[in-house]
């Protein structure tokens, strides 16, 4: 029990500071775009890429995350049987 | 229960609307993003704390054992409620760097979580405290008891104090959120998918500690 | 019922006077802790904010070493048995509620002077003050003593107790600091009053349905 909620604490935290390298480039690529739109192209899909990779981050870990919760979900399915036939 | 095994279409699909579905809010930039993971975090921790206060009166309530792993049940809810309320601090703290320059400014939700958090460390001292005595359940149910009446107190303080230490610029990009469609509909698929992966998890949970009192009752298994 | 009450109330007041350790211990420790205070202070003349702070600090701290112990001594002298044979749960908790209200007004009567004389308080409205003060106290002893009981069970440890009543007694003692406050600064105290009467109600009420789950044993 202490383990899995360890893991899922530790891949949650883990996200966290990987979200963060999104806003900080939204801080250079946004700014000028508000004043003149000829800089603002290639500043938008430099953001785009980071998010996107964020995105495929978060998405990762939440993959690992429910495969590892549907493997315990089967195992104590397994377990409940065992002390079900007793 | 299955219907909480729909954590797993709902979950990806929150992550996604977050990322590619909504817009970015004026002001906020980027870090809106965070608040489709932020805002949940922090529902389900309240909502973890209302369902091991109703589990814990429940139980309380219940003299004939007509709810058999109800005693176990609040304590997992109790235990998954700290679990949110850290990450929706962390996650908070991290975004109120970004917008408001400090890790910790005693803003009214802030300090919210901080009580619950500290009710949540005094029940687990409490807790660990009656480790192996008979009444363990029924006191550390009745603290809970306690703490959720004093609950609602909370609610009329804590704005009262601290609105006035705060000016009211350094509140306002959180309190004035204008929510689009979108971003309302991202909000709500992702709260619904953290709501449902709480109750799949407690589920787990109670079956885990069902089975683990099925096997302490027969020791040659 | 009304008998029982009385006579568990007489019974811990009689053993109070005999061994005067709940009173004795907190007094001290008021007066220590005020006079630790007053000499750092330096005579140098606090704020409002920073005298109703520091004045249910002291309170607070000094109260916890009373008023667990009503229940802890029946469980360390292994009377807690025959109470629970003897009087009803009601009655049991009527009389301890009541001890312990006692022995925090007391408490707050004998520092309020002592603050007062040795940090150069200059309350504007009297009145106001006892007051808060006295809402106060009831909303703390009212809460705690419940509390005290779950902790007796637990095995008398003494910070365990503050540590579980912290977040219970916090949202009075938040008001009752910024009622203090009012009452030095000599505002209306009257809102932040009714707040701590309708607390301790509450918490009487929830630690009446409660603590016969807490009192009696299986």
């Amino acid at each position: 029990m202490n383990k899995r909620l360890l893991s899922a604490a530790m891949a949650l935290v883990l996200a966290l500071p990987l979200a963060r390298p999104a806003p900080a480039m939204d801080g250079i690529a946004v700014r000028p775009a508000s004043g003149a739109n000829e800089t603002a192209a290639p500043a938008i899909t430099e953001k785009d890429d980071a998010l996107s990779r964020v995105m495929w981050v978060v998405l990762v870990v939440w993959l690992g995350l429910g495969a590892y919760l549907f493997k315990i979900d089967r195992r104590i399915a397994r377990l409940e049987r065992k002390i079900d036939e007793r | 229960m299955a219907i909480t095994r729909l954590v797993y279409i709902f979950m990806p699909a929150a992550v996604i609307l977050a990322f590619c579905y909504a817009p970015t809010a004026a002001l906020l930039g980027e870090t809106s993003r965070l608040l489709y993971f932020h805002v949940p975090l922090a529902w389900v921790s309240v909502l973890a704390f209302a369902v091991s206060g109703i589990a814990a009166i429940v139980f309380l309530a219940d003299k004939r054992g007509r709810f058999p792993g109800i005693e176990d049940s609040f304590h997992n809810s109790a235990s998954l409620g700290t679990l949110t309320a850290l990450l929706a601090t962390a996650s908070g703290s991290v975004w109120a760097k970004l917008m408001w320059g400090s890790y910790w400014n005693w803003d009214p939700r802030q300090t919210s979580i901080i009580i619950l958090l500290l009710i949540y460390s005094a029940y687990f001292s409490l807790r660990s405290a009656l480790a192996g005595k008979p009444a363990r359940g029924r006191l550390s149910a009745a603290y809970l008891v306690i703490a959720m009446t004093v609950m609602p107190f909370f609610v009329f303080v804590v704005p009262r104090v601290f609105l006035s230490l705060h000016p009211d610029p350094v509140i306002n990009p959180d309190m004035k959120i204008h929510l689009e469609t979108e971003m309302r509909l991202a909000l709500i698929v992702s709260l619904v998918a953290f709501s449902l992966l709480y109750f799949y998890l407690l589920e787990l949970l109670n079956r885990l500690s069902r089975i683990r009192n099925a096997a302490e009752v027969s020791p040659h298994e | 019922m009304l008998d029982a009450i009385a006579g568990n109330l007489l019974k811990d007041f009689r053993i109070e006077f005999r061994r005067r350790f709940a009173l004795n211990i907190a007094l001290s420790f008021a007066a220590i802790t005020t006079l630790a205070v007053s000499l750092t202070a330096g005579g140098v003349r606090l704020a409002a904010q920073t005298q109703a702070m520091l004045f249910w600090i002291i309170l607070f701290f000094s109260a916890m070493n009373g008023l667990a112990h009503v229940f802890t001594r029946e469980e360390e002298e292994g009377t807690a048995l025959f109470l629970r044979v003897t009087s009803p749960a009601a009655a049991v908790y009527t009389a301890k509620l009541l001890f312990n209200i006692a022995v925090i007004f007391i408490i707050a009567a004998v520092i309020s002077p002592l603050y007062a004389f040795f940090l150069n308080v200059e309350v504007a409205s009297p009145s106001a003050f006892a007051a808060a003060t006295c809402a106060g106290c009831l909303a703390i002893a009212s809460s705690t003593t419940v509390l005290a009981a779950i902790v007796a069970k637990a095995g008398s440890r003494g910070s365990l107790f503050t540590i579980i009543s912290f977040p219970v007694v916090l949202p009075p003692l938040w008001i009752a600091i910024g009622a203090t406050r009012a009452a030095i600064a000599g505002n209306t105290v009257a809102e932040g009053v009714v707040f701590l009467l309708a607390f301790s109600g509450a918490l009487i009420a929830v630690s009446y349905m409660l603590f016969g789950h807490i009192w009696i044993e299986e």
